[in-house]
């Protein structure tokens, strides 16, 4: 930010240079890319690579036609913990996932374009479609994608399904290559490495092993075994050792003792109490001591990740 | 009286359906047809829990086991409870905070290969569709002997309304059923109860001495059931580490919204059922008592028409209206709780092929979301059609056998893989693979060689292959993973699962 825009650095060249190479396609009949006359302008980026060149040429469009643009950043619901395959694409950053309203705006300022930037959380599609609607917007621009999703499930997919849904907004596709839009990160990442903060959704940042070695983490385990190994191996040791001896010593648990009642059934209703008890005490030292040294333990794992962003 | 029967019958259903269709409008996303949204509160995650848990198996089979075999009928009992133990100091925090869905994510995201996945979603579907036979069959006969149709149609009908079920509502809808049914069955445990107790003078040991009066202190004593020394111990072991690989009932713990949340909703469940299978020995020695043996026999060999059989009693007898009102209300809950069971069983199933399989193994994550909803309703068709088709070939079949089956599947080769997922820094795909393919073939292979199949000429002589296979499953699960070579990625990824799994780091809110 603090330097000088140059020629062959400017995210708005090498815009301006994807979009010549890949012709940015328009798809609302009647609706022809050469002169466009956009008033307001909505960008949807989840931080991938097509999302990412499609930030870039909205920001040419922008300067372009003098539109207003509006960043939108979606958070779907199962966005926040993915458990899906690695994406190759992420060893192309650093395993650094991009942040896409941060992406925006920071290629936004640096391409002296204004910027508003807006998130929503549910179903990607449908939030694209309200924020249309409460901005007012007369395009939406969107990442297709030639090569694999990011870590948000199928954007490609979600492109598809604004186009098949937007009947009066034109929708703008760009392609994104990740040879084009690699380089383009990574250079700002040089010059700026804070410019693109990583996002919430995976924690390249975090370094686990460290975080497992914090003292806060180890009073947590040792809080934990410390309750833990005793009571289990006690309370699940008294209720298989009830079993072995009504298997091995039927004759000692069938003896009576009050009434009709014979020592396999005291043994059995002593057991529905155990259990009860240990689980009640369980949940009182789980609420009162582990679940704040688990917080403090995820306080201290922020902070790791605030310095090394 | 058979039309009182359907009356009462068809209100139940009734009121279950027009409460998916509420809960089938407000599902639109992955993770609300999946999870529930992740909103659920504790008591209601624990009545639902309980719901999953008091299936046909406790309602209807705990009781007819204490009614012919005593003892060994309440082992069963108390065995389902400590489940929940188990589950509450091991499993259920670290797997909510570190899945998303389902059981095989935690697997999937530390191996990192299709591979795992795969192995873990096997796993899963083979023990749903274990845990689904039962429940078929069960409902089956239920429905053919109150209603007099084929036990075919029965089956059918069974399928047919499961499916709708989970496909319009998903498992928000599951969930709201199972609350229903969980009161419902508490409601009718308790009311059976009072008028036991209020029929021995609230004294419960005037129940076992009418009991020994008539039949003798054999009944009370140990062996009538399970034969063999080590039988207890495996009963005891299958369900208490069972429970934590059956993925119907874990996929509960993704429902709520922090650990607390679920650490309370295995209290509510461990009070719920907890309670109502302590109150299954009273019921089954009342039936004993009141019904007979003979007539409990009479009506099914395995004697799950014990409960059904005593509130006829308590209502006045066969032929009495009270006697067929209180055999219609009681049916109608038993069968509620088959078909909700059976919802939950096709969702985790479902979920398991749609999620694991398609999205992720087939497709590799290039699934939109509304796909995603899609193939997650066209998979429920499919294994509700299966259901179907096998709850047809399993007639005639002892439903405890399957429900047996099922757990030992569950406790020898799910629970190892989860266990070593969430706590072996050197588990690795090979040990999944390893640990689901032993544990499934020992544990079906000695139970097919067991007593329950061959009878007297069992090879194996444990009823239960558990104490055996399930030993078996850990051995197959580390001799994999030493075998496969280290994985320094996948050891290296132990420490980001670890520490999620014990603060909840990073878990979906």
């Amino acid at each position: 930010m603090t330097e000088e825009p140059t020629e062959s650095r400017s995210p708005e060249a090498a815009g301006r240079r994807l979009s010549e190479a890949d012709q940015p396609h328009s798809t609302a009949a009647g609706h022809e890319a050469s002169i466009p006359a956009y008033r307001r302008l909505l960008l949807a980026t989840d931080g991938s690579l097509p999302a990412l060149a499609a930030t870039v040429h909205a920001i040419e469009l922008a300067c372009q036609s003098g539109a207003e643009l509006h960043a939108l950043h979606v958070t779907a619901p199962e966005s926040h913990m993915q458990v899906e395959f690695a994406d190759e694409n992420l060893d192309l950053l650093h395993a650094r996932p991009v942040d896409g309203i941060e992406a925006a705006r920071y290629l936004a300022t640096e391409a002296q374009v204004r910027i508003h930037t807006h998130e929503a959380h549910g179903p990607i599609v449908d939030s694209i479609f309200q924020a249309v609607r409460r901005i007012g917007a007369d395009a939406i621009v969107l990442g297709e994608t030639g090569t694999r999703p990011f870590r948000q499930i199928g954007l490609g997919s979600v492109a598809e399904a604004v186009q098949r849904h937007s009947s009066d907004v034109p929708v703008i596709l760009v392609p994104g290559r990740a040879e084009e839009i690699v380089p383009m990160v990574k250079e700002i990442l040089a010059r700026d490495p804070a410019a693109v903060p990583g996002g919430a959704s995976a924690d390249p940042d975090v370094d686990w092993t460290a975080a497992t070695h914090h003292p806060s983490f180890r009073a947590l385990i040792s809080a934990k075994a410390r309750f833990l190994v005793p009571v289990i191996v006690l309370s699940l040791g008294l209720y298989l050792g009830m079993m072995v001896l009504i298997g091995l010593a039927p004759g000692f648990t069938g003896r009576k003792v009050i009434g009709s009642l014979n020592v396999g059934y005291l043994l059995v209703f002593a057991t529905y109490v155990m259990v009860w008890v240990v689980a009640i005490v369980y949940v009182r030292v789980a609420n009162r001591s582990f679940d704040s040294k688990a917080a403090n333990a995820v306080s201290a794992l922020e902070a790791q990740r605030k310095e090394n962003a | 009286m058979k039309a009182l029967t359907l009356v009462i019958f068809l209100i139940i259903l009734a009121i279950t359906l027009g409460i998916t269709y509420w809960a089938a409008r407000r599902t639109r996303t992955p993770s609300e047809f999946y999870t529930a949204g992740r909103s659920l509160r504790a008591h209601e995650n624990g009545f639902a829990l309980a719901g999953d848990w008091m299936s046909a198996a406790a309602f209807l089979g705990f009781t007819g086991l204490v009614a012919l075999y005593g003892l060994d009928g309440s082992l069963y009992a108390v065995a389902a409870l400590v489940a929940f133990l188990v589950v509450l100091l091991l499993i259920a925090e670290p797997l909510r905070n570190t899945g998303k869905y389902t059981m095989a994510d935690v697997i999937a995201y530390r191996m990192q290969r299709p591979q795992a996945r795969l192995a873990a979603v096997l796993g899963t579907i083979v023990v749903n569709l274990a845990y689904l036979l039962p429940q078929m069959a069960g409902g089956g006969v239920l429905v053919k002997l109150l209603l007099g149709i084929p036990y075919s149609v029965s089956v059918v009908f069974v399928g047919l309304a499961m499916v709708i079920y989970v496909a319009f509502g998903g498992m928000l809808a599951t969930t709201w059923v199972q609350i229903v049914k969980a009161i419902l069955l508490m409601a009718s445990g308790i009311v059976l109860l009072v008028w036991i107790l209020v029929l021995f003078g609230f004294n419960p040991l005037a129940l076992f001495e009418g009991v020994e009066a008539k039949y003798g202190s054999e009944l009370l004593a140990p062996g009538n059931l399970l034969k063999h020394p080590l039988d207890p111990l495996s009963l005891g072991l299958s369900f208490a580490f069972g429970m934590a690989g059956l993925p119907h009932v874990m996929i509960r713990f993704y429902t709520v919204p922090d650990a607390k949340t679920a650490r309370g909703s295995i209290i509510w469940v461990m009070f719920i059922a907890g309670a109502f299978f302590m109150i299954t020995t009273f019921i089954g020695f009342a039936a004993a008592y009141f019904v007979g043996q003979e007539n409990i026999l009479a009506a099914d060999p395995g004697g799950n028409l014990a409960l059904p059989l005593l509130a006829q009693y308590l209502g006045g007898g066969p032929g009495s209206v009270g006697g067929q009102v209180f055999l219609a209300i009681v049916s109608a809950v038993a069968f509620a709780t088959i078909l909700a069971v059976v919802a939950a069983l096709t969702l985790a199933t479902s979920g398991a092929i749609a999620h694991d399989l398609y999205v992720n193994v087939i497709k590799r994550g290039h699934v939109d979301e509304r796909t995603q909803v899609r193939v997650a309703r066209i998979t429920t068709f499919v294994v509700g059609i299966l259901a179907i088709i096998l709850g047809l070939l399993v007639q005639g079949l002892n439903v405890a056998v399957l429900v047996i089956l099922a757990i030992a599947i569950a406790a020898s080769s799910n629970f190892p893989i989860i266990f070593l997922s969430l706590f072996w820094r050197r588990f690795n795909t090979w040990g999944v693979i390893g640990g689901v393919t032993v544990g499934l073939i020992s544990s079906v292979a000695l139970a097919l060689m067991g007593p329950v199949f061959l009878g007297e000429e069992a090879i194996f002589p444990i009823v239960n292959p558990t104490v055996v296979s399930m030993p078996l499953g850990f051995a197959g699960a580390a001799l994999g993973t030493l075998l496969g070579g280290r994985n320094r990625e996948a050891e290296a990824r132990f420490d980001e699962v670890r520490f999620r799994a014990h603060t909840g780091a990073g878990a979906e809110v």
